[in-house]
């Protein structure tokens, strides 16, 4: 009856209009069509960011680099000096003077987020070339997004620079026989010892095996001196300090070929020996009392402690910068007994090309460049961190951080790098410092940390 | 007289309530008592920039000393000058304006409009989406970081002060105080304007907008507080040195294996003046504005 | 009565206009017998539909912005940080799918159950602390005739500090020898404690570095609360000879209870979520004693390899448990006493 007096437009309209409510579920189809093409709108978008994040378009196929052709360079690495920026304005000048046609962009991430900004360059667009600090470049050359350079490596040109630079850094960028980078700089750790202090207690050389330390520690200990100290929590980096005695007994997290977990036995008793310092011999502060920046450094240089582990580049400043009152030593974690051989712990960078990098070839001038005795030994220099190169070694201010180069740093045994290194540490840790206050033997510390290392090696 | 006599009997008897014993006998025990607690509260609340303040006038590699001496036996201001001619500490503050003053500005203007939404409008899905406004602040950052970032870089906003401000502005929790706020006001007052043939952003603008200024200061503190002490953001997003908001600017002062304790101390003293001097000026808005009006349900 | 829970403007909005259209609606569903008049009905109806998706419209133009913002740079992170939770990988490695594998993982993970007690036991330390301290502060300085401004200046300022300039603060604080904490333990003869190394201290050490740091923003937030409180109800609660405590007890704390809601609800949901100071000061140490959920997030996100996944899920069982606690939190503090 309606319907007839209802003209076409009135139809149209309500049609078109007259259910419109969204409390009961009506809906009209212009209400629908609008809902579904939000949701659909909203959805692709979603789904089109989802896929970006996800599955990153293909690049563009590498363009080669030229000597004629231009490009651009990015590299990003942490500041290991106030004033880097600056150190990197000068070099990209020289970079740019040397190289006409390329164009280096060095840029920074910062250390205490150092993870999340690779994380999420990788997961976009990387720079060209990154430095890789040996922790991460497991993880990342894992995850494939690390080119590999063993034919540029293997080139005949480059074989004179390859045979100058530390055999040990080529195995740290070995994976599966390819090499993957090329080592630049890095810190070594170890002792410092307050010579005034040795002096007085009538140590005339620094002591090489264990035994020995423990006896000059108990030495040197006395109600306002302690005599032996190391860092022992896990923001401190304490595992840089564990690290050389669980190496110095041919121990370490894993076997070689990084398949199993060797912790047990030879790591738990360097674990123990660390832990009698503090427990038995009484010579070291209980676990996590001090603090490494307000607690040891500060106590070392007021002379209330005498054997310190900590890190080389400090020398720089106890030795230059604001010297210490007293006469300083620098020495290496003693071996377990008489003729035994003793490592350095050290934490190495690699220049590395990202596989995502359009510019390789211009990024690897950059790299053999950069790793050049002419250019990274004044650099670490003024940064006051080591080299690893052989034939030649920085001018540093500070004796006692050349003595570290020349000494030390072929010595270096530093970490074993697998892809869960981060995972295994995060769950070692937690035992090595039960057993530092006590809680448990090393023995039962190692135990329960090789079942993690062997746990994560399977998954 | 007899007006007077009927007052005083209704007058509760003086010493009933200590408070205002207090204010007619001027000090007494109990007001010392609570000044006592004051003080003791502020000096806690105090002391431990000192060590901050102390640091900065110091040449000083070093984080501590043996024994720590609290007042510089030296004083030096060669931190502060060190700070500003050797780093574009300048830059790094005027970043941190910039940004921290547009988030303010947006978010005291969309949050309102939002807030003004939740509170007084009916639609559909109203608390269907003000449930998921308040879901979103149970994420935490650090899980959403990535894909944010690479949003963001998609966007090519890396390095701009856009790439800092825009995401800021997905923050909810100045919708939830706005609601709060609009909440609290009678729904007469906006009914006659609407009985006058306002429309509803005319109520919105000239009804509601008026009555919440003193929401809107709050609001607009708190966001400017939070953006200048806004860390992780503008940490991952900046990597150009120009680019440094004040916090990360400072941050940066530290490098991997030596720090200058001297400088870094300089640089937070430096960052956080301004926001005091800001909350100097705006507390007594802060305080008289009152959140209290707000937080009734 | 004045009532917490309802203050006067409560009222439903757009009651009015729901009054009105019912009104026609009744009218002219008696004069729905005349022909013509269904028509009319219709196109009331068609009005009273179309004036409410006019008001719908505008309160979506209202949303609209954040919206924008909301969707771009929080929604869609989210939704795709629901999509890695069915993932390995998906971010610097290509995504492969593995069902429910990381959401089991996060239910039966030992380390999870380790940080999220650890976060309860941080919360039921700093929460109550930082309130009760809060409402103290804010008691006396309602009280004091003059010199509340710089007071509440003094209070606010650890909330200003930048998180990172704090914990730098506070190791100062729990240095042993010369820290603040043992230096006055020491006035009283007891031995100088092990701040950040003990397993059972680290808590309520981070406990109070936060509290340190928020107490000044809940202050001001009683503060303003209790000023706005009717001061006639005082004035009768006195005639009548009520004690101050009874006072307290009996009009001021049922008068908060708004504020209290609030406060509750953002301290619960900004504290389960602890992370800066944690990282930063302990990093999860002593052996995981103060390990934290979002602290076992970050690290698994970024620092541990191809375990993407496992984060993911693991924020989502945060968010979960956060607003289960929270929905409870609602129940139990929105009815009136």
């Amino acid at each position: 009856m309606g319907k007839r007096i209802l003209s076409f437009a009135d139809r149209r309209r309500l049609r078109d209009e007259a259910v419109v409510d969204f409390r009961h579920g009506f809906i009209n189809r212009r209400e629908f069509m609008l809902r579904a093409t939000a949701a659909g709108v909203s959805a692709a978008f979603a789904g089109r960011i989802a896929d970006a994040i996800s599955a990153p378009a293909p690049m563009p196929a590498p363009s080669r680099w030229a000597k004629q052709a231009d490009a651009t360079i990015t590299f990003i690495k942490g500041p290991h000096h106030p004033d880097d920026p600056k150190f990197w304005d000068t070099l990209k000048q020289e970079f740019e003077a040397s190289h006409p046609g390329i164009t280096l962009n060095p840029t920074f991430f910062k250390w205490e987020t150092m993870d999340a900004e690779l994380t999420a360059g990788y997961a976009s667009q990387p720079a060209d070339v990154v430095y890789l600090v040996d922790l991460v470049l497991a993880k990342f050359v894992n995850a494939g997004q690390v080119a590999d350079i063993s034919a540029d490596v293997n080139a005949e040109d480059f074989a004179q620079e390859k045979a100058a630079i530390a055999p040990f850094t080529w195995d740290v960028t070995d994976f599966g026989g390819k090499t993957y980078g090329v080592g630049a700089l890095g810190a070594a750790f170890g002792i410092f010892y307050n010579k005034d202090l040795l002096d007085k207690a009538g140590i005339t050389e620094f002591p090489q095996t264990r035994d020995a330390l423990v006896e000059a520690a108990k030495a040197l200990t006395t109600d306002r001196v302690w005599g032996f100290q190391f860092r022992d929590s896990f923001p401190n980096y304490a595992h840089w300090d564990w690290l050389p005695y669980v190496h110095d007994d041919g121990g370490d997290v894993m076997t070689a070929d990084l398949t199993a977990q060797n912790l047990d036995p030879k790591a738990a008793a360097a674990t123990q020996y660390l832990a009698d310092m503090k427990l038995v011999h009484k010579v070291s502060p209980e676990a996590g009392a001090y603090e490494w920046l307000t607690g040891n450094r500060p106590l070392f240089e007021a002379g209330g402690i005498a054997i310190l582990h900590d890190e080389f580049p400090q020398a720089a400043v106890w030795e230059v910068d604001k010297p210490v009152s007293f006469n300083l030593g620098v020495a290496q974690a003693p071996a377990t007994t008489e003729g035994g051989e003793q490592t350095t712990m050290g934490n190495f960078g690699y220049a590395t090309i990202s596989e995502k990098s359009p510019n390789k070839e211009a990024a690897w001038e950059f790299v053999k460049w950069w790793t050049s005795a002419d250019v990274i030994n004044p650099y670490a220099a003024e940064i006051g961190l080591q080299t690893v190169r052989t034939d030649s070694s920085p001018d540093f201010k500070s004796k006692l951080l050349q003595q570290v180069q020349t000494e030390f740093v072929p010595k270096v045994q530093g970490v074993q790098l697998a892809e869960n290194y981060y995972e295994m540490l995060t769950n070692i840790w937690p035992e090595v410092e039960r057993a530092y206050r006590g809680e448990q033997t090393g023995e039962e510390a190692m135990k329960k940390a090789g079942e993690v290392v062997t746990g994560l090696l399977g998954s | 007289m007899a007006i007077e006599t009927e007052f005083a009997e209704l007058r509760p008897p003086a010493d009933i309530t200590r408070a205002t014993a207090a204010r007619r006998k001027g000090p007494s025990l109990y007001l010392i008592a609570i000044y006592g607690i004051l003080v003791i509260a502020a000096f806690i609340a105090l002391v431990p920039f000192l060590y901050v303040i102390s640091t900065s006038f110091k040449d000083t590699i070093s984080l501590f000393q043996y024994p720590p001496e609290w007042i510089p036996s030296e004083p030096t201001l060669d931190n502060f000058r060190g700070l500003l001619a050797d780093y574009p500490f300048v830059r790094w503050m005027l970043n941190s304006f910039v940004v921290a003053s547009a988030v303010t500005i947006v978010k005291v203007v969309i949050d309102s409009m939002a807030g003004y939404a939740f509170a007084k409008m009916t639609f559909p899905g109203k608390d269907a989406l003000f449930l998921v406004v308040l879901m979103t602040l149970m994420v935490p950052f650090a899980a959403t970081l990535i894909p944010l970032f690479i949003i963001v870089r998609d966007l090519n906003l890396t390095n701009t002060y856009a790439g800092l401000i825009l995401p800021a502005l997905a923050s909810p929790i100045g919708i939830f105080m706005m609601r709060q706020f609009i909440e609290t006001l009678p729904t007469d007052l906006e009914n006659a304007a609407r009985l006058d043939g306002c429309s509803e952003f005319q109520i919105f603008r000239r009804v509601i907008l008026p009555l919440i200024r003193p929401g809107l200061v709050v609001l607009g503190v708190f966001t400017f507080m939070t953006q200048w002490t806004s860390y992780l953001w503008p940490l991952v997003i900046g990597t150009k040195t120009e680019m440094f908001t004040l916090t990360v600017g400072v941050q940066s002062l530290r490098s991997l294996f030596t720090v200058n304790w001297g400088i870094l101390s300089a640089g937070a003293v430096l960052s956080m003046l301004p926001l005091v001097l800001v909350f100097l000026f705006l507390q007594r808005y802060f305080i008289a504005g009152s959140i209290a009006g707000a937080l009734k349900e | 009565m004045h009532d917490g829970a309802l203050p006067a403007g409560s009222a439903p909005p757009g009651t009015v206009i729901r009054m009105a259209t019912l009104l026609i609606e009744q009218s002219t569903a008696e004069a729905a017998p005349i022909p013509h008049m269904r028509l009319s009905r219709q196109e009331h109806e068609r009005l009273r539909r179309a004036r409410g998706r006019q008001r719908a419209l505008t309160a979506y133009l209202f949303l609209l912005p954040n919206a924008v913002f909301f969707t771009a740079f929080l929604i869609i992170p989210i939704i795709f940080l629901f999509y890695l939770t069915f993932h390995n990988g998906g971010i610097i490695t290509p995504a492969k799918f593995v069902g429910l594998d990381n959401w089991r993982r996060a239910w039966s993970d030992d380390l999870v159950r380790t940080t999220i007690r650890n976060t309860v036991y941080y919360c039921l330390l700093a929460i109550p602390s930082v309130f009760v301290i809060g409402m103290i502060l804010a008691l006396c300085l309602q009280r004091i005739p003059r010199g509340s401004g710089p007071f509440r200046s003094l209070f606010y300022l650890p909330t200003l500090t930048p998180y990172v300039t704090a914990a730098l603060i506070w190791l100062f604080i729990v240095q042993r020898d010369f820290g603040a904490l043992n230096v006055t333990l020491g006035l009283f003869g007891i031995p100088p404690q092990n701040w950040l190394g003990s397993t059972s201290l680290v808590m309520p050490s981070i406990a109070m570095l936060e509290v340190w740091r928020g107490v000044g923003f809940w202050t001001l937030l009683f503060l303003a609360a209790l000023l706005a409180l009717p001061p006639e109800l005082y004035q009768a609660a006195t005639i009548d000879g009520a004690s101050a405590w009874q006072q307290f007890r009996h009009i001021t704390l049922p008068l908060m209870r708004p504020t209290f809601f609030f406060a509750v609800v953002m301290a619960t949901i900004w504290n389960l979520q602890l992370f800066d100071s944690v990282s930063i000061l302990t990093d999860g140490g002593p052996s995981n004693a103060s390990a934290t959920v979002v602290w076992y997030i970050y690290k698994a996100m970024f620092q541990f390899n191809d375990k993407t996944g496992f984060a993911a899920a693991l924020s989502f069982v945060l968010l979960l448990f956060i607003l289960v606690l929270t929905l409870i939190e609602i129940r139990l503090l929105r009815k009136p006493a």
